[in-house]
């Protein structure tokens, strides 16, 4: 039998490349400079305070120093990617309205029959900008808004917009914050009003199709009093043998007694650069749950981060990061803890194979007035190589003696026993290996939508095949 | 002058913000460094041999040793933050660097491969009337050997090998405050069980640190017992390189930090060799505004196939200024291994209180009797005799007092 090339087979289904050209497309030329960020405001006509919020974010940029800590983006050259690449044509709420090769990248990544079966509100974005945006006009009557962010800026959501924008991700949290506050394009706002319950999911995929670009969507939600939602993000982007950078922001806030699930999973291409900064802040008896699957990108730097500042809120972090060849992936969360009796609790699974990276990495803080707060860390790490490599670095900082918390961290291999076990009721060892690793990763799938927790398992079963 | 040494550094770095990267030991030096050798009183047995040796010698016996235990950053794709060690220790370079610039010998203990006991062999360390006190020293524990090494820190000194507590012996004499320091290699032959047991009992004013390095062989065996009982501000770290294939690495920890003081912990232990086996347990209560901060890492190095490492750390907190960080690091770039850590930090458990309540015994005296139990199951691995009474009573005056 011929060796059949998993490596290149595992991606296909999100590798596929469409050519862009300079009929369609509308591109930046390479670099970041204050003409060009001067330019992408004027091309979307922004409001003068975020022209000048540009601006400032652009100076804070070439203030800050790239992190020391986490894997080395010493081939991400800001001289080599355009900040931004767009299609000639404008953002539609039918799927008949879009070009056709977008419309054809979208169907391929099974975005519009995912629409129809299973979402409320769908929003697409190409590049830098959406080209699609529809929500089911039930949950639209309802009072809910979704909509790009762009029209959010201006309409009439905009004072909101204005209140809310990098006030929870300042660009002065670390370099990529004031990129993307610089160059920052596309992305969604949500807006869910008091006690409204969004039954079925809201998603947003983002597709970076353009080849040496820059994607810097951001996502502001906000879920009022007593309101309850889920939203999902899906990413990926071919692979290119030049690097890719994506640098998004995500912003939830929680109102007091809502809920906000935010589900993602992240397949970008190998060549990526994937430094994207999501942060909520839960208000009282708010409860923000983080769903993660990290399969894509080159190197990745991703902490969602909760606040939780109101008492009794409460937050969910639960991951999954799979490591193949050629990647660095630096995952984890953050639980900063200063309302009352709030609670959080963190359960990651980290794996890594043929060569690839792992690191799972995360702080809880317990502020002084955190009083009778409880805080859970619960990391696994599988091996299944040796010339892989999986770290586990999580801090714990409390400033309280009125807290409990509790760590338990593991890495192993797969037993032999298992797969023993396993291949004696007539599974081969391969299938054997990617039924135990679909199973270390099951407190992630089994949280997502039956939709994607098959796309997840899917993902698991290439990544396995690939090796 | 104030002289600041960047110290305990963690082996990979994590966010700056955090200030748990690295620890630094600020040492008052006044026109100069006004530094002494911190008084020795031992007896070494027949087996045990000690003299001072100069660098030169040193860096002989780590070549005929083929010691290669580098310090650095192990981060995939980052370059060393900080000066590397040869023969790393928890601490770091800037320990090295400040005793280099010191007269102070270092001490060659030789435990031969012939000497196989569990007598204790007392080592006194006590502060001279410099203000900084320090002590070097190499322990080479012999293809074979089985040793057990007793040191105490002390602010007056005592005789070790006195049995009981003595009239008119006060450890508590002698200087109130100033910097006592230990910089420790360890080597460990084929073979060869070594048990070191570290108590340090100084007066509260002092700033300890307590540097080791260590690197076992094949079939070895290193356990370390320590309590930290005294000093307000102790700095402590330790690199142990499991190298030789099923060797054993065993560490009871157990300290106190009262009212203003400050822990700063940084254990790594790091296999290489197959089939090794660490274990390290850490036990600690805050009171008032203690500060303390943990650094523990299981480095599992590529070969070390079949390794099992486990690391515990259990922290209970009684005051609302206290400030607890922990990071506990588990590295891997072996496939065939077993790690884990586990770490219970905070209050004592409604139940447990609540049972002891119903047994006649307040809050207070409950969370006394705990800490109490957990350190004296620590005390009581030190051998029968002076050093032991005077750690258990010390445990007593300081849960007494807080």
């Amino acid at each position: 039998m011929a060796d059949i090339d998993f490596e290149s087979m595992e991606r296909e289904a999100y590798d596929f490349v469409d050519e862009e050209s300079e009929e369609n497309f509308y591109r930046f030329k390479e670099g970041l400079t204050e003409e060009i960020v001067l330019k992408l405001s004027e091309e979307k006509h922004d409001p003068e305070w975020m022209r000048e919020f540009r601006l400032k974010s652009l100076k804070i940029y070439e203030e800050l120093e790239v992190p020391d800590w986490g894997p080395s983006i010493e081939g991400l050259d800001m001289d080599n990617i355009a900040s931004y690449v767009r299609s000639k044509s404008n953002m539609v709420d039918s799927w008949d309205d879009v070009p056709e090769d977008i419309k054809n990248t979208f169907e391929k990544l099974g975005i519009p029959q995912a629409e129809r079966e299973s979402l409320a509100g769908v929003g697409a974005q190409y590049d830098s900008e959406l080209v699609y945006h529809n929500v089911r006009e039930d949950v639209a009557k309802s009072g809910v808004v979704y909509t790009d962010m762009e029209s959010a800026l201006t309409g009439e959501y905009a004072d909101m917009v204005k209140e809310h924008f990098m006030k929870l991700v300042p660009p002065t949290d670390h370099k990529f914050a004031a990129l993307h506050g610089a160059v920052w394009s596309g992305g969604s706002f949500v807006y869910v009003p008091k006690g409204v319950h969004v039954d079925i999911p809201l998603q947003s995929y983002f597709r970076l199709n353009a080849k040496g670009a820059g994607q810097y969507e951001h996502t502001l939600i906000i879920v009022d009093e007593g309101a309850d939602l889920h939203f999902i993000e899906g990413c990926s982007a071919p692979k290119y043998n030049v690097a890719n950078l994506h640098a998004g922001c995500v912003e939830l806030y929680v109102r007091k007694n809502a809920k906000l699930r935010y589900s993602t999973i992240e397949n970008w291409s190998k060549n990526m650069y994937n430094l994207n900064t999501k942060r909520a802040i839960c208000e009282e008896g708010g409860i923000i749950e983080w769903i993660s699957g990290s399969f894509g990108s080159h190197e990745s730097y991703l902490y969602p981060t909760s606040v939780l500042k109101g008492d009794n809120s409460h937050a969910e972090f639960t991951g999954v990061t799979f490591a193949g060849k050629g990647q660095n992936l630096d995952t984890g969360a953050k639980m900063i803890h200063i309302g009352k009796n709030t609670s959080s609790f963190i359960d990651t699974k980290s794996i890594c194979k043929s060569g690839g990276v792992s690191t799972y990495r995360s702080s809880v803080y317990i502020a002084k007035s955190a009083e009778g707060s409880k805080a859970s860390v619960n990391c696994g790490s599988l091996m299944l190589d040796s010339i892989s490599r999986s770290d586990t670095i999580p801090a714990v900082d409390i400033r309280t003696d009125k807290a409990d918390v509790g760590h338990e961290a593991k890495i192993g291999r797969i037993s032999d026993e298992a797969v023993f076990y396993l291949m004696s009721r007539g599974i081969s060892e391969s299938e054997a290996r990617a039924l135990i690793v679909s199973g270390f990763a099951n407190p992630v799938s089994k949280e997502l939508p039956l939709e994607y927790a098959a796309e997840m398992n899917n993902l698991i079963k290439l990544e396995m095949e690939g090796g | 002058m104030t002289r600041e040494l960047a110290v305990n550094h963690l082996p990979v770095l994590t966010w700056n913000k955090l200030n748990i990267n690295r620890a630094k030991l600020q040492i008052e030096t006044g026109d100069g460094l006004n530094t002494g050798r911190l008084n020795r009183i031992a007896v070494y047995p027949e087996g045990i041999s000690a003299r001072t040796v100069k660098s030169d010698e040193l860096d002989r016996l780590i070549n005929e040793l083929d010691i290669n235990n580098p310090s650095e950053l192990v981060v995939a794709g980052k370059i060393p933050m900080y000066n590397e060690q040869r023969f790393a220790t928890g601490m770091g370079a800037e320990i090295d660097k400040l005793l280099d610039e010191t007269d102070i010998d270092t001490e060659l203990i030789v435990i031969d491969g012939s000497y196989r006991s569990e007598e204790p062999v007392y080592i006194g360390l006590t502060p001279g009337e410099e203000d900084i006190s320090l002590y070097k020293s190499v322990i080479h524990a012999k293809k074979g050997s089985k040793a057990s090494l007793v040191v105490g820190f002390e602010s007056s000194s005592c005789n070790p090998e006195c049995t009981g507590i003595k009239e008119g012996c006060d450890p508590t004499a002698g200087r109130e405050s100033g910097l006592a320091g230990a910089s420790t290699r360890i080597i460990i032959e084929e073979g060869a069980e070594l048990t070191v047991y570290r108590v340090q009992l100084l007066n509260k004013g002092y700033t300890f640190f307590d540097d080791i390095g260590a690197v076992s062989d094949k079939n070895s065996s290193l356990n370390i017992v320590k309590l930290n009982l005294g000093a307000g501000r102790v700095f402590d770290g330790l690199n142990e390189l499991q190298r030789g294939t099923e060797s054993a690495f065993n560490v009871d920890y157990g300290f106190l930090g009262l009212e203003g003081s400050l822990t700063d912990i940084n254990y790594n232990d790091v296999f290489t060799g197959k089939r090794t086996n660490g274990v390290m347990r850490f036990f600690g209560a805050l009171f008032e505004d203690a500060q303390k901060v943990f650094r523990g890492t299981l480095d599992f190095r590529a070969g070390s196939v079949k390794a099992v490492g486990d690391e515990q750390e259990d922290i209970l907190l009684f005051g609302e200024d206290v400030v607890n960080k922990t990071i506990p690091l588990i590295l891997c770039e072996e496939e065939d291994v077993d790690g884990r850590h586990a770490a219970t930090i905070g209050r004592l458990s409604e139940d447990m209180l609540f049972y002891m309540q119903t047994r006649g015994i307040s809050e207070e005296d409950a969370k006394r009797l705990m800490v109490k139990s957990s350190l004296k199951s620590i005390s009581r691995k030190l051998p029968k005799g002076t050093l032991r009474d005077r750690t258990e009573l010390r445990i007593k005056e300081l849960l007494q007092e807080n």
